[in-house]
């Protein structure tokens, strides 16, 4: 029985006796009503004040904004979408360069101390180092003393650097013999960090390094590049004398637009003789943007074969069926990719 | 207004925090990465909404991580929005605290009433029964979550005649007294006992202030 229910008995058992005069109907409060209570718990809807701008902004980036909710909780399609770009994510750290890439790409081949794909993830340390025979091989097999070094790493997306690597090199090649630079003899490193740019680059005796690799995979990008230019490559260079260009994938800076960037940033490093934060790039001409028109939001953002075989094809490729006309795709010809092979 | 007309209480602010200052947070003693949201709530009578507040955490995840009266009552406020009390909810998030605050509200219009003790309502009392205590006062009273207990609040002289009456009316016993002079110089007891036993002792209690009230001096 509530509060209420006992005083109204006992005014009214008192009303039957001697206290007081009989009550008045309730009188209303006097006061304002109180704000009511579904007044409060009503969710207030704030739109966007500009709905225009708020859609501009949402397809800038593939970034989840505006994505709303349901209740608490995010909607289907923006779930579905989380779990997708963090499959693609995975798969672009699990995902290996196959034998043979690098000699196709006029790369020699050498592999850092981590003796498979498992140990390079759970021991980063072993993603620095180069064994003794790697180095000898090195220093055996490419150009000495060259003035550029490229070494391309596969890091934790093989996917970016099957796809990027070739034509950023090929870019960087065409601008830099412009200036007459001498780029010596290619190097694949599998299960490499960034760190082996100094190694191999001391080992030749170049003047600038330069390495590619696979940047690691966020939610959206699986297959993003970086270079890191170091002048004078030698062991006890530290991040910091590192030049990086990063975000190089066809959503972002296009790999032609980063070899001719590259070359812009090497000449610096040439004038400068010195590289990453005390390098003065100030009168250098910002790269030339966004590779593509703005990329669309929601399952396209992928729609490009991330998984693809590696070659560009002058038609559908027959392993994957991933491969687009005129596309490079993320395997070699001739050995099934990971989404034939899983499919 | 007459004898035992319910005084409805008011509530005069009330306000959402979606994601409270971590140092605010701590200085009113809860964890702010836990609790992200606050609700505030302002309201002219203290004892209704103690009250509220208990029921608030049976309906939503809230906590009540603040409740205190303001000195000397809702009639000598420092603003016309200040009432008698301070209450603040926390919850993990701002649906929650939304939720608890309607729970406040809606306990404030419906149920947790204050009383006149005579006919011209100069002396109210609180002769509250709660059916199932929430989290915050079963923490206050020591008792357990779901206990009953009566929320026995009169003016000061009343507030010791009607407990003594209340408690002698039905098997209850006293939980927690609180002697005058308090903030609001309003005093009174926590008893529990079973339901039955609680509305027993709550109409006992208002029985006896009222006789208090309406013949203070009693020739003997």
């Amino acid at each position: 029985m509530s509060t209420r229910r006992l005083m109204q008995e006992l005014r009214q058992a008192a009303s039957r006796h001697h206290v007081a005069a009989a009550p008045a109907p309730r009188p209303a409060s006097s006061a304002k009503p109180a704000r009511g209570a579904s007044e409060l718990e009503r969710p207030r809807p704030r739109p966007a004040s500009d709905p225009a701008l708020l859609e501009k902004l949402k397809a800038s980036t593939p970034a989840k904004i505006g994505v709303g909710r349901a209740g608490l909780r995010y909607r289907t399609q923006t779930l579905l979408q989380f779990q997708t770009d963090f499959a693609v994510a995975k798969a672009a750290v699990e995902s290996q360069v196959p034998e043979g890439w690098a000699e196709e790409h006029g790369l020699l081949p050498i592999q850092t101390e981590a003796v498979d794909a498992e140990q390079f993830l759970v021991r980063p340390d072993l993603g620095r180092r180069l064994p003794e025979e790697a180095l000898r091989l090195v220093r055996e097999r490419c150009e000495r003393s060259p003035d550029v070094q490229i070494v391309v790493a596969d890091g934790l997306s093989a996917t970016a650097v099957m796809q990027h690597a070739p034509s950023m090199i090929a870019s960087l090649a065409e601008s830099l013999a412009v200036h007459g630079r001498r780029l010596g003899t290619g190097v694949f490193v599998r299960h490499g960090r960034s760190k082996v740019i100094d190694l191999v680059g001391e080992a030749v005796g170049a003047r600038v390094g330069v390495i590619l690799i696979g940047e690691r995979p966020g939610l959206g990008t699986g297959d993003g590049m970086s270079a890191y230019l170091v002048w004078d490559p030698r062991p006890e260079r530290t991040d910091a004398e590192k030049q990086a260009i990063s975000n190089i994938h066809r959503r972002g800076l296009s790999p032609e637009e980063a070899g001719r960037h590259a070359a812009r940033v090497i000449e610096a490093i040439f004038a400068q003789q010195t590289s990453g934060v005390k390098l003065d790039l100030r009168g250098l001409p910002a790269p030339q943007g966004r590779a593509s028109e703005p990329k669309p939001r929601v399952n396209q953002a992928h729609a490009e074969p991330l998984l693809g075989c590696g070659q560009s094809h002058g038609q559908s490729c027959p392993q994957c069926r991933e491969g687009k006309p005129g596309r490079t795709c993320g395997r070699s010809e001739g050995r099934p990719c990971q989404a034939s092979a899983s499919a | 207004m007459g004898v035992l007309d319910p005084v409805v209480p008011r509530v005069l602010a009330t306000r959402i925090i979606p994601r409270i200052d971590r140092s605010l947070a701590a200085a009113f003693g809860f964890d702010g990465d836990r609790l992200n949201a606050a609700g505030l709530i302002t309201c002219d009578l203290d004892d209704a909404l103690y009250a509220a507040l208990d029921e608030a955490t049976k309906h939503a995840g809230v906590e009540v991580v603040f409740a205190r009266s303001f000195y000397a009552g809702s009639a000598h406020a420092s603003g016309a929005t200040s009432g008698e009390i301070l209450g603040i909810l926390a919850g993990t998030d701002p649906e929650e605290v939304a939720r608890g605050l309607g729970a406040c509200v809606r306990c404030l219009e419906s149920e947790a009433h204050f009383y006149s003790a005579n006919a011209d309502g100069s002396v109210t009392f609180f002769p509250h029964v709660i059916s199932s205590l929430g989290h915050y006062l079963s923490r206050e009273a020591g008792l357990a979550v779901g206990e009953p207990m009566a929320y026995l609040i009169a003016t000061p002289l009343e507030s010791v005649y009607a407990v003594d009456a209340a408690l002698k009316a039905a098997e209850v016993r006293l939980v927690k007294h609180f002697p005058p002079p308090t903030e609001t110089n309003y005093a009174g007891a926590y008893l529990t006992g079973s339901l039955e036993a609680c509305e027993a002792a709550a109409k006992a209690f208002a029985a006896a202030v009222v006789e208090v009230a309406t013949e203070p001096r009693r020739p003997r």
